[in-house]
């Protein structure tokens, strides 16, 4: 492993160096054993030393292989070395390569025989360690030799030189088309890395099995470097980490794999806040004052005399409530912050308080009021009774309000695939078929403010729908106008 | 039977005492925590103690702990913090959060003086 190391070039180098430094290296490796095995080779003129010297074309290919040996070990050495520029190294490996086929048969062979071939080993070499137009330099000095080998210039051979020139044009094209594609994915690689550095969110790649692959720089500055401490990175849409919060963006990138754009929200969290705060000081505040309002009226009801006044001042105050509260929960949705809690509760106890609550509205308007739970709905649910009170409070107030005559009609009773449902269904003046869609929207009865006849925001049902999504439900609506409407509100059962 | 209304809202406290003496209880009132305190430590033992949280100066929580650390009073909480309400459903033997119905105010407060 050391030794390998050894053989490595270091990191350091800009890319294009490094990339050519590495080939050179393995051309010079290629060098190194060739030069071995060609000492090597020469024991098979006899059996020492001795015998080697002593025999003329031994002794040359002993001192070539030494020669070159020596020339590529040095070369090495160099080329791990950032002193030396890396176009220096491959043009004397390039002139040496040239000097040893020279130098490699008898001239006559070389200009005209069956060493040719050897020439196109510099011309090769030089395409691949120099750049590639440098191609056209080594013909040159090919054709030096050729013409110098050749013992009349009839005998110059023009058919090699030609072949020389086309092996080298189209070395030359494929080495530069190569050498250009290498470039373009690198600066391409450059400017994505350059882009991805430069925006201002934090961007992490996740792989399919949840390992990260990538995090920009604001990524692991917004995540305080302790990215890999995270874990269940994937569930995440908001954090809170080092004072901050960060919110998560999650896509699914095919063949790259989860991608999160993370965002530092601290100051629209703060703002949130600030907004809820508020909200809660300004609610509060109205409370008092309401409460010495209901208060009194309550008190002075008791007086004969007062009682009807009494009574308007009860009723406005109460209306006035309802909208406070209406607008707090309404502001908690737009925010996000409406948090439903999640416990056991009774669904009979629910029905009697809504039995409670509206018998007596419903006799003194003259129309009939029934409560019935299905004996088949098991005793206890999960979810916020208090909310899902608000809801069908509301359900129920609506029906009872648009309802002269006939009735109205709770039922509580199971659903289809483990659900639950509350229907709330009356024989009121119904609801007309344009309305029918947007009758969710929060402020819808805004339109018609001036000339309506019942009172209220418009904001209770688009509450109630929201409160019922947010308990993984929702609430239906099927209506005719003239014909009374039945409201279905479908929870899923959760087993206490 | 002695009742404390700890108070600064004057219309508030005017109200609580209406409710108070429908019971023919005495009452006593303190505009804000510490002359609340105050009254405690010199052994005042009301039986009573109607109790606003947002007081100034002295919260009604610290009136509570000084209640109970110097008499058993029953205490029943009268807020219009509805958050911090919550809090003390556990800690009180009452908690009102305004507006409050004035009758179920009354029958808390008589079932408790009752039971004394």
């Amino acid at each position: 492993m050391k030794l390998i190391r050894k053989l490595e070039i270091p990191d350091t180098f800009a890319p294009d160096d490094l990339r050519m430094r590495r080939i050179l290296n393995i051309v010079l490796l290629a060098f190194l054993t060739i030069s071995l095995a060609a000492m090597a080779s020469t024991f098979a003129y006899g059996d020492s030393l001795f015998d080697v010297l002593h025999d003329d074309e031994a002794k040359i290919i002993l001192i070539g292989s030494a020669f070159m040996f020596l020339i590529s070990l040095t070369l090495f050495g160099v080329n791990r070395s950032q002193k030396v520029p890396k176009n220096i190294v491959g043009i004397v490996l390039v002139a040496v390569m040239l000097a040893i086929t020279a130098l490699a048969d008898h001239p006559r062979e070389l200009a005209n025989g069956r060493s040719l071939i050897f020439w196109f080993l510099p011309i090769v070499l030089s395409l691949i360690v120099l750049p590639p137009a440098s191609v056209f330099i080594v013909d040159a000095g090919v054709f030096v030799f050729l013409v110098v080998y050749a013992e009349t210039l009839e005998q110059v051979n023009i058919f090699a030189m030609f072949t020389v020139v086309v092996v080298s044009v189209l070395g030359w094209l494929g080495m530069s088309i190569a050498n250009r594609a290498i470039q373009d994915a690198r600066n391409e690689a450059e400017t994505n890395r350059a882009i991805l550095s430069g925006v201002a969110d934090g961007v992490i790649v996740l792989d399919e099995q949840g390992r990260i692959t990538l995090a920009n720089p604001p990524a692991l500055n917004l995540l305080d470097g302790e990215i890999h401490k995270l874990n269940n990175l994937l569930d995440d849409d908001y954090r809170e980490l080092g004072g901050r919060s960060l919110s998560f963006t999650w896509s699914r990138v095919e063949g790259v794999g989860n991608v999160a754009v993370v965002r530092d929200i601290t100051r629209q969290v703060e703002v949130e806040r600030a907004k809820d705060a508020l909200l809660g000081v300004v609610s509060h505040e109205m409370r008092t004052p309401l409460a010495a309002i209901l208060g009194f009226a309550e008190m002075l009801k008791m007086s004969p005399d007062s009682a009807d006044m009494a009574e308007r001042i009860q009723a406005n105050a109460e209306r006035l409530m309802r909208l406070v509260n209406d607008l707090l929960d309404h502001a908690q949705i737009q925010a996000g912050a409406l948090r439903l809690s999640k416990e056991s509760f009774d669904v009979r106890t629910l029905a009697s308080a809504i039995r409670d609550q509206f018998a007596l509205m419903a006799v003194e308007k003259g129309i009939s009021f029934a409560v019935d739970v299905d004996a088949d709905l098991p005793q206890k649910v999960v979810g916020d009774p208090h909310r899902l009170q608000q809801v069908v409070t509301n359900l129920v107030g609506n029906a009872i309000k648009f309802t002269e005559a006939g009735g109205v009609k709770v039922s509580f009773r199971c659903g289809k695939n483990s659900t639950w449902q509350i229907v709330v269904s009356d024989t009121g003046i119904g609801i007309p078929a344009e309305r029918l869609p947007d009758i969710f929207e929060p402020f819808r009865r805004a339109s018609d403010y001036d000339t309506r006849k019942h009172q209220g925001a418009g904001l209770g049902l688009s509450i109630a729908k929201r409160i019922a999504a947010l308990a993984g439900g929702d609430i239906t609506v099927v209506s005719k106008a003239g014909e009374g409407s039945t409201f279905t509100v479908t929870l899923p059962w959760e087993a206490p | 039977m002695k009742v404390l209304i700890v108070e600064d809202d004057a219309d508030m406290r005017r109200l609580l005492k209406m409710v108070v003496e429908g019971l023919n209880a005495e009452t006593q009132e303190a505009e804000d925590g510490e002359s609340a305190i105050r009254s405690i430590e010199k052994g005042d033992t009301p039986d009573l103690v109607l109790l606003d949280l947002h007081l100034p100066n002295v919260s009604g929580s610290e009136v509570l702990d000084a209640i109970r650390k110097h008499c058993n009073s029953a205490v029943v909480i009268v807020t219009a913090d509805v958050f911090a309400a919550s809090e003390f459903v556990e800690k009180a033997e009452g908690v009102f959060t305004k507006p409050f119905k004035p009758k179920e105010l009354l029958v808390k407060i008589s079932s408790l003086l009752g039971r004394r």
